[in-house]
């Protein structure tokens, strides 16, 4: 992982001099239209078994491991194309195995996550062969997840978020940038998250497309760093560095969408002793009104 | 491997791979149709609200173009429109249509058919089926014939359906006519 390290100022780069565009198409590409609304169901799942002592692999004689999963009900609702209001809800499942007094131990909770409540505020540029926009949306977490059990599927704080982005699109082009920062507030229990800060990248190509059916594919590559400051959970030091990426697969027909997304950690740096995020896959499937 | 150089060189690889086909040849609506040059369509999944709204319009055949009557090119950034039989196409409502969808129409290609009449030096022609008036320019405006049933081919600003007022006439560059 360490010899990865070099891409982050190419990816860094790349986000600076080139055009930007398609994260989540139905949170973002759609409905554009004044009054649309749409929803998505998308399941997250991501873990691993792997120890690393900051960057580095380490042994793991207890068997550590994380297992996430995550399905998110999101809905968009379109004033108009210049301001909208999302939610997302996560019903989380996860399960981890942990060690305490010198014995491995496994934990697990499930139930309803913390609601994310969105603003995306946007301003397009439609021109001859391309169409753009920026974005500017405050977003609010609310500690509406549980901070009992072992655990615990929320951390009981109230977060406050806030993206920019940019997005630009020609018939066999997408490309969307978003750069991101998460204040975490303090949690019950001792939880304490720290801030985080996020770009993500998409640049795909719209290779299959059919006029009469509405039918059609793109193929993206997607990155995401993410960089969070050290923070404190049930179980110890949480915060570090990130980079995933991997392909993005989405069909759509009309008002539907369908999405898959599979990302490898290329580069992790994480404070003290932590388990790796692992790859990560999401698949979901969205519908615009 | 230079990772950068593989990195730019996809950028402008992609550049170049979207070549833009919206301006290529002379634009004309076929019979029972009327064509949409629009700003920013690049993406039907995108469209698809401004595809719902137009696909309500009464004046459409839904028959045609995948049962709505609305056939959106994001290549040629255009929008085709199936017309009824004996029916014009509103500009205004497409317009309105568009708009509400999220992008921006540039010109309308439509063919009227209607009776001619003068006012003063100007030509105006009073569609059949809708009852809109345009005002027809061009070169060859001159040649119509007071009083006959036209069929007239041209081309009409997006910016002059917006301006529109109940009671004045649309703008319409000709590009061809044939009375009857």
């Amino acid at each position: 992982m360490r010899t990865a390290g070099y891409l982050l100022p190419v990816i860094f780069g790349i986000a600076l001099t080139a055009n930007v565009r398609a994260h989540q198409p139905v949170m973002d590409m759609a409905p554009r239209w004044n009054h649309g609304y749409g929803f998505q169901i998308r399941h997250e799942s991501y873990g691993s078994d792997t120890l690393l002592s900051g960057d580095s692999a380490v042994e793991n004689p207890f068997n550590r491991d994380n297992d996430v999963n995550i399905t998110w009900l999101e809905g968009i609702y379109t004033f108009r194309r210049e301001i909208r209001l999302s939610v997302k809800i996560p019903y989380v499942n996860h399960s981890r195995t942990v060690v305490q007094n010198g014995i491995a131990v496994p934990e697990s909770g499930d139930g309803l996550g913390d609601v994310i409540v969105g603003v995306p505020l946007k301003r397009y540029k439609n021109d001859a062969s391309a169409t753009s926009n920026i974005a500017f949306t405050p977003s609010i977490r609310l500690p509406t997840g549980s901070t009992s059990g072992d655990y615990p599927v929320g951390d009981g704080s109230t977060d406050l978020g806030v993206s920019f982005s940019a997005s630009f699109e020609k018939a066999d082009l997408y490309q969307y940038y978003d750069l991101f920062y998460w204040k975490n507030g303090d949690g019950d229990r001792g939880i304490k998250e720290g801030d985080e800060l996020g770009l993500d990248i998409n640049v795909g190509w719209h290779p299959y497309h059919d006029n009469v059916k509405n039918e059609g594919v793109f193929l993206m590559l997607d990155a995401s760093l993410r960089y969070q400051h050290r923070g404190q959970n049930l179980q110890g030091t949480t915060g570090g560095k990130r980079l995933l990426t991997g392909p993005v697969f989405v069909y759509y027909r009309n008002g539907i969408m369908l999405r898959a997304e599979y990302k490898y950690p290329i580069y992790e740096d994480l404070y003290d002793t932590q388990v790796s995020r692992g790859p990560e896959l999401n698949i979901g499937i969205g519908f615009v009104f | 491997m230079n990772v950068r150089l593989v990195i730019y060189a996809t950028i402008l690889a992609t550049n170049v791979a979207t070549a833009d086909q919206s301006n290529t040849m002379e634009i004309v609506a076929g019979p029972n149709q009327a064509i949409v040059q629009v700003n920013g369509i690049v993406c039907s999944f995108c469209a698809y609200g401004a595809e719902k709204n137009l696909a309500k319009l009464s004046f459409l055949d839904a028959s045609q173009f995948g049962n709505d009557g609305v056939l959106i090119d994001i290549r040629s950034h255009r929008i085709t429109l199936a017309l009824q039989p004996d029916q014009d196409v509103d500009l205004v409502q497409v317009y309105n249509a568009i708009k509400k969808g999220g992008y921006d129409p540039v010109s309308f290609y439509v063919n009227v058919h209607g009776r001619v009449q003068k006012d003063g030096n100007r030509y105006l022609l009073s569609s059949s089926h809708s009852g809109q008036v345009f005002e027809i320019l061009g070169e060859d405006a001159g040649r119509l014939v007071e009083g006959s049933l036209t069929n007239v081919k041209g081309q009409v600003d997006a910016g002059d359906v917006e301006a529109f007022n109940v009671g004045k006439p649309i703008p319409m560059l000709m590009t061809s006519s044939e009375s009857f």
